[in-house]
């Protein structure tokens, strides 16, 4: 199986420790598998949106897919210079123990990056939510 | 008594509506206006909104926001669920200053609800959005009217 680069994980770590509010969250970052990296959004009780369900909040959802999408980019040695848009489609109650975001670049350019992601809990083939960030890159 | 009557005329009703979503409570977020078809609502300013943790922030204030522009669009309270929403950040968020955020349902039917929202620190416009919600029927909705206090 093909690992994740020390180098790669580091930078991917310190992009992930800038974003204070990703922390308030609790989100945290970990290998999935080949040569990907998953940031983890822990179900807790100050991230609930709907507590008749236990369902994680929309908003919490979406931060944590343009957090992924940087922390991917950053894994590839490519820093954000802002995000421009991001749009989200909420497919399932986010209910669960931990919410899995797994990124993956449509189109690396120069200037801009389009990065997809999805979101599930028990099964990658039940997502919760699926999002797609427009990043403008900050020149190399 | 529909909604938006409800949350205008009663603070304690604002403050238990923003109370009911454990995220917008650990965030402080609240309720500000509540009129017909619209809300608005205020996150003050925290450490965790320093830097790119401003995004994520405005992501929950603006749902929030926008769902408690449908909520006040609606005749009596029912369940609600997020369908999608689209963020757009036109300018950096200055430290130290609250947000603000206004929301207004521009569409409602017995099953889904359009909005758009609009997210300023000052005069400054930090953030867009529009969410699209399904209404859930048979579910118990989040927000009921309660005692007045």
């Amino acid at each position: 199986m093909a690992r994740v680069s020390e180098g790669a994980l580091a930078r991917a770590r310190a992009a992930l420790a800038g974003d204070p509010f990703a922390a308030l969250l609790g989100i945290v970052m970990e290998e999935g598998g080949e040569d990907a990296l998953e940031c983890v959004l822990p179900m807790r009780a100050h991230v609930v949106g709907n507590p008749h369900l236990r369902a994680v909040h929309g908003g919490a959802l979406a931060a944590l897919i343009e957090t992924a999408g940087i922390v991917l980019l950053a894994a590839r040695g490519v820093a954000v210079a802002r995000v421009a848009d991001s749009t989200v489609d909420y497919l399932r109650p986010a209910v669960g123990e931990a919410f899995r975001a797994r990124a993956q670049a449509v189109r690396l350019g120069r200037r801009v990056a389009n990065v997809a992601v999805r979101v599930w809990s028990d099964a990658p083939e039940r997502p919760v939510a699926a999002g797609h960030v427009n990043y403008l890159l900050r020149a190399p | 008594m529909r909604p938006h009557e409800w949350l205008a005329r009663d603070a304690h009703a604002r403050q238990r509506y923003a109370a009911a979503v454990p995220l917008a409570a650990a965030l402080r977020i609240a309720l500000t206006v509540a009129a017909p078809a619209r809300a608005a609502m205020r996150l003050p300013w925290q450490d965790a909104l320093a830097g790119p943790g401003a995004r994520g922030a405005l992501a929950v204030l603006l749902d929030s926001a926008c769902g408690a522009a449908v909520m006040c669009a609606l005749d009596e309270p029912r369940a609600f669920a997020t369908l999608s929403l689209r963020m757009e950040y036109p300018a950096s968020v200055p430290a130290g200053r609250a947000l603000r955020a206004r929301a207004r349902c521009l569409h409602l039917d017995a099953e889904i609800a359009h909005v758009t929202a609009v997210a300023r620190a000052g005069s400054t416009v930090v953030a867009r959005a529009r969410g699209t919600f399904a209404l859930v029927p048979g579910r118990e909705p989040l927000h009921r009217y309660g005692p007045r206090v």
